[in-house]
């Protein structure tokens, strides 16, 4: 604790005025307000609040083989959040089959969704063909193009190969002949019976998530289905239902394998399409000079059932194949995982 | 809560109770036994019996100082080991006739007298005060400063009653967004790691949305500590600083009041006795003046709508017991943004705080110490919403991780606190000693509307419980050594917190050296989504204990934030005119909330944990001459966020986000002056500020989630901006002059005060808040003059 002389601030009670030194700080007020508002009067800075980009487009599509038209969505990138007109984009758009030098130029049709904003989607009617390359060049007036090149994988069927029994690991792989690309959204839903038939609904289907399981063998990719370890999930599944009755477990009347074989370019982080991940512009992306992403692909599925003693040995019950036909009162359950 | 739960609080609850009944006399353990006296009591003021702080205590024999001391904020004073024997008991103070008695002091009696004082202008000059510290704008010690009713009428203002808020927006280190909003970060930290106190009473949102009010007016204040950080052991709770306001008593010799009218704000105050000398009150009722008034005049919407009510009750029970119950109400509405075709739509927020208390100041008979006692409750309700709601949109939207403004319902957050705590304190002749209990039962509600989606947020009732020590050693020399502890119980671990604490002051001639550390916790947390300036919104959330249920969904399990702070300041008197000060500070904190980044223009959000470090320096000058007073200070700051997003490796090629937070003001001026000239009192500041942070965009254009063989004919995709790298712009700088003049007429026991002032008066086009959307850019208050008008009387 120190002792000090002080001077509590009293604004009213201060001695007796200080003309000499006001007047002093009353000139420099007077000087400040002066140089401040001749300085200052008005000034506003300009912010660059948008940089601007070299990049004209942003493109997203799918090159598929089947249909006879092919479409992909073109995105200016603007200087400002606004809506698209109406009226053509500033834009020409080619495409060449690079496998045979083939060349269209799209044409672009202006869409409308239900708010009312137009977007623009550019479309030529030609099909494309398995293990084709194609370049897809957007070209501004100034000169300025975007541009994504894409390969349609070769054209594979899935084959089912002989089961794999070993003790408790019961598996039944599928080969996708001569694949050699990236398979994606590889699901395998399983069509079981539960109960026994007693009159009612006494079936439900469940899919389960297999990509990033496959294995890549001489004669291609196989996907190792493992019926041992989905009976578990299958068991869990029914019992959070209350549809779990062991005494007479769960049967499979049919099996069903879809993924899509793709370019090498469909290659999401970690193989899972986040899109909180995804939408960070150039994450997934194959186009140049721009921002989205042009993908190429197909889909294959295979409608199986394993041998009953295959699905014994899993453990699921034996089922007679006649089953598998009533399917009008198959309920979906569980869902598609992994999406 | 289970009853376990409840049976274990009780059970820390009784064991904090016996180790602080224990604490008091390990604390002082002469107090009550050994063979000395003690005189004890209030000083109160003799033309309104408002308490007199500072005033100097001692007995004298033959001239000689036996013992001396001064009074605390309530005019609480304990003198004790007095050696038995008849002494001259003085009590003075600065323009007060000094009070004079001859006492008779026997061992172990204490003695109760409480003073009033009369005022004497002419003893000004010639009385001593024997003090620690009195307000300034140089007056920093180790992070605290005072503040005081008249430092107020320093500054330039709006309004003819002065309000706090406008003084710390002066002081470095104090950042705003703007002149709208309602929010202070202090040294780095945000708004809600502020504890702001108003007669105990916890307020969490205590400033207006218009920047230049809060629920603090200048003419129900007392006294306001400000603790840029480093804060002792009695404060808890918070990771940044403390705002410890105490209002003043009404007067309660006579009733006086007043009412005062501007383009802003509109008031009434009326104090005066209940019972004369004994029982006063005052009331102070603000309301906004602003659609009706200053936005009729200036080409500028001004769509805020506030007010404040405040009543305080004081009674002097006896000589030994102060007693007062405090209310206050304040609500808040206003929309920062205004709607623009294809941007942000314009959103409402609203807040309300009610809170009500009662502080209980004794002078225990049996033993040499002064206690308070203090109970309250606080209530705080915020709300965010559309102004109005646009049409819903069906089938729209091709995932589901886009959420349209039409889909979103008002969000809302509610705190309820109520608190009791007892704080003790025993003056010594070399320590000092304060300890004190708190227990505080909080309830958290929100509806959040998936505002942010990675966290569950609930109603949740808290209870916490703390306790804590400091001791004041007075080594000699000028040498103070205050260390001390908090210990603490949260609700996120089993084991209580300790706290540890540590002021050092060393008082050599003119110069002072000061520093303090500290570590801190907070549980309750307030959770921003800092993305933009405009938000306010804020949610309250109590930090959940790790479970195996929300291990993984909440991001908040068993992360209680913390901060350590570390001080460091010198200040030098070179005359009774003239003072410098200089502190550096360092604030690390640990486990911040803050929102995920994405590239989605949406209003919804994932959390993400981030570390926090802010450091910096401040330079302050004070020059107080007859009439004319000058002040400049310069703050440099430097806060740094990194955040922990897992998408950070992939997009950016590095682990950790670092980047600096919207508030990272790096340079802070503010120049003030005020003099009198011809009657007329004067008021300058000129504050500037460098840019604030901000994102800045490459471009804009929509997205498609390519996961499958998409039909890119129906999917018109998500708009999407294309950001640079996270707050890597930053805003123009920041600065306006402000002048204020005004004159009272006195007509009898009445007086007519006129004040007309400019804000902005170079017509600065300050930048409040950019929306990259649109380009539209919101700028703060332009040139505005005002006239206000008061009438008073007493």
């Amino acid at each position: 604790m120190q002792t000090q002389k002080t001077q509590i601030p009293q604004k009213h009670d201060a001695p007796s005025l200080n003309v000499q030194a006001t007047w002093k700080a009353l000139l420099l007020f007077c000087l400040i307000a002066i140089f401040s508002v001749t300085t200052f009067s008005g000034c506003e800075e300009n912010v660059t609040a948008i940089l601007g980009t070299d990049n004209p487009y942003t493109l997203y599509g799918v090159f598929t083989p089947g249909p006879d038209t092919q479409w992909v969505r073109v995105f200016p990138i603007k200087d400002r959040l606004e809506l698209a007109s109406p009226d053509p984009l500033d834009a020409t758009f080619i495409s060449t089959n690079l496998s045979t030098g083939e060349t269209h130029t799209w044409r672009d049709s202006t869409t409308q969704d239900d708010r009312g904003r137009y977007s623009h989607v550019f479309w030529a009617p030609f099909n494309v063909d398995y293990g084709h390359s194609y370049r897809v060049e957007v070209t501004r007036s100034d000169g300025a193009k975007s541009w994504a090149e894409v390969k349609v994988p070769e054209l594979s069927e899935l084959v089912e190969l002989p089961a794999d029994r070993s003790f408790r690991d019961v598996k039944q792989p599928i080969l996708v002949k001569e694949a050699t690309d990236r398979l994606i959204q590889i699901n395998v839903t399983y069509e079981t019976i539960y109960v026994p038939t007693t009159g009612g609904s006494t079936r439900l289907n469940f899919t389960l998530p297999y990509t990033g399981m496959q294995q890549m063998s001489p004669e291609g990719w196989v996907v190792p289905i493992q019926l041992s370890e989905d009976i578990f999930f299958l068991r869990e599944q029914l019992s959070q239902t209350g549809l779990w009755f062991p005494s007479f477990g769960v049967g499979v009347t049919s099996m069903t394998l879809d993924l899509m074989v793709v370019d090498n370019a469909w290659n999401p982080p970690d193989n899972v399409f986040d899109p909180d991940v995804l939408v960070q512009p150039g994450t997934l992306s194959n186009v140049e000079n721009g921002f989205g992403f042009v993908g190429a692909g197909y889909k294959l599925d295979l409608r199986f059932r394993p041998e009953n003693d295959v699905l014994v040995d899993a453990g699921f019950r034996p089922t007679d194949d006649g089953d598998d036909e009533e399917e009008d009162d198959d309920d979906q359950l569980g869902g598609k995982q992994g999406q | 809560m289970p009853p376990t739960h409840r049976c274990s609080f009780r059970s820390i609850c009784r064991f904090f109770l016996c180790l602080s009944i224990a604490g008091l006399f390990v604390l002082h353990p002469k107090a009550t036994f050994a063979q000395t006296a003690t005189i004890s009591g209030f000083v109160s003021d003799a033309s309104d019996g408002q308490p007199l702080e500072l005033v100097n205590v001692a007995v004298y024999e033959d001239n000689q100082l036996i013992q001396g001391t001064v009074s605390n904020q309530d005019g609480a004073y304990v003198l004790n080991r007095i050696p038995p024997g008849t002494y001259e008991f003085v009590v003075s103070f600065i323009g007060y006739e000094v009070y004079r008695d001859s006492i008779r002091f026997r061992a172990d009696v204490v003695i109760n007298r409480s003073i009033t004082l009369t005022q004497n202008a002419e003893a000004m000059d010639e009385v001593i005060v024997q003090t620690e510290r009195v307000s300034g704008a140089a007056r920093v010690t180790a992070g605290q400063q005072t503040i005081r009713p008249e430092d107020l009428e320093l500054l330039p203002s709006p309004d003819v009653t002065p309000d706090l808020v406008n003084y710390l927006t002066s002081l470095p280190g104090v950042v705003s967004v703007g002149d709208r909003g309602g929010q202070l970060f202090i040294r780095g930290g945000e708004p809600s790691q502020n504890l702001v106190l108003l007669d105990r009473m916890i307020i969490y949102q205590p400033f207006h949305v218009l920047g230049f009010y809060s629920a603090f007016p200048g003419d129900i204040l007392n006294r306001s500590d400000i603790y840029a950080g480093g804060f002792g052991s009695r404060f808890g709770g918070r990771i940044s600083s403390v705002i410890d306001v105490l209002t003043r008593n009404g007067n309660n010799r006579k009733f006086a009041g007043a009412a005062s009218l501007s383009p802003f704000v509109s008031s009434i105050r009326l104090e005066g006795p209940i019972i004369p000398s004994r029982v006063s009150f005052i009331a102070s009722v603000r309301e906004s003046f602003i659609e009706q008034g200053a936005a009729q005049y200036i080409d500028t919407p001004l769509p805020f709508a506030f007010g404040d009510v405040f009543a305080k009750i004081h009674a002097e029970m006896n000589a030994r017991n102060r007693f007062s119950f405090s209310y206050l109400r304040t609500h808040d509405r206003g929309t920062l943004l205004q709607e623009v075709e294809g941007g942000t739509p314009a959103e409402d927020i609203r807040w309300n705080n009610t809170g009500f208390g009662m502080r209980w100041v004794m002078l225990p008979r049996f033993i040499s110490a002064s206690a308070e006692l203090d109970v309250s409750y606080t209530r705080f309700e915020s709300r965010q919403g559309l102004v109005a709601p646009l049409p819903s949109i069906p089938n729209e939207g091709e995932f589901s991780g886009q959420i349209r403004p039409s889909d979103v319902p008002p969000r809302k957050s509610t705190i309820e606190n109520t608190h009791v705590g007892l704080d003790v304190s025993f003056i010594g002749d070399r320590v000092d000693g304060h300890a004190g209990v708190s227990v505080r039962l909080t309830s958290l509600d929100s509806q959040l509307e998936g505002l942010f989606q990675n966290i569950d947020l609930r109603r949740v009732s808290l209870d916490e419980a703390a306790q804590y020590v400091q001791l004041d050693f007075k080594i000699g020399e000028g040498l103070r050594i205050s260390p001390g502890v908090r210990i603490q119980f949260y609700q996120v671990s089993i084991d209580p917190r300790a706290e540890p604490r540590l002021r050092i002051v060393w008082d050599k001639g003119i110069h002072q050296v000061s520093t303090a550390f500290g570590l801190y916790n907070q549980e309750i947390t307030g959770i921003t989504d800092r993305r933009d300036a405009a938000s306010i919104f804020t949610a309250w959330t109590s930090i959940p204990q790790p479970t195996r249920r929300n291990l993984r969904r909440d991001i908040r399990s068993g992360r209680l934030p913390g901060a350590l702070h570390f001080i460091l300041g010198y200040r030098l008197v070179t005359n009774d005119n003239i003072e410098l000060a200089v502190e550096g500070f360092l604030k690390d904190i640990d486990n911040l909330f803050v929102p995920e980044w994405t590239a989605f223009p949406r209003f919804t959000t994932n959390l993400q944990p981030a570390t926090g470090k802010s450091a910096g320096f401040d330079v302050r000058a004070e020059w107080r001459g007859n009439k004319v007073y000058a002040s400049v200070n310069y703050g440099y700051s430097n806060t740094t966020y990194s955040a922990e997003q897992a998408s950070i490796q992939l997009w950016y090629g590095e682990e950790t986000l670092e980047y600096r937070p919207p508030h990272d003001r790096r340079h802070q001026i503010n120049a003030i002056s005020s003099w009198e000239l011809l009657g007329f009192d004067m008021s300058m500041k000129w504050e500037f500020g460098s840019g604030l942070p901000f994102n800045r965009a490459i471009g804009f254009d929509a997205f498609i989630l390519i996961d499958d063989l998409v039909n890119v004919v129906d999917i018109p995709g998500a708009e999407r901006v294309i950001y640079e790298r996270p707050y890597n712009g930053i805003l123009p700088a920041y600065h306006r002059l402000d002048f204020s003049m005004s004159r009272a007429w006195e007509f009898g026991n009445s007086e007519l005060t006129l004040q007309g002032s400019m804000i902005n008066l170079y017509n600065r086009k300050n930048l409040f808040y950019l929306d990259v959307f649109t380009l539209q850019q919101v700028n703060q208050l332009p040139f505005v003059p005002t006239l206000g008008v008061q009438f008073s009387f007493n």
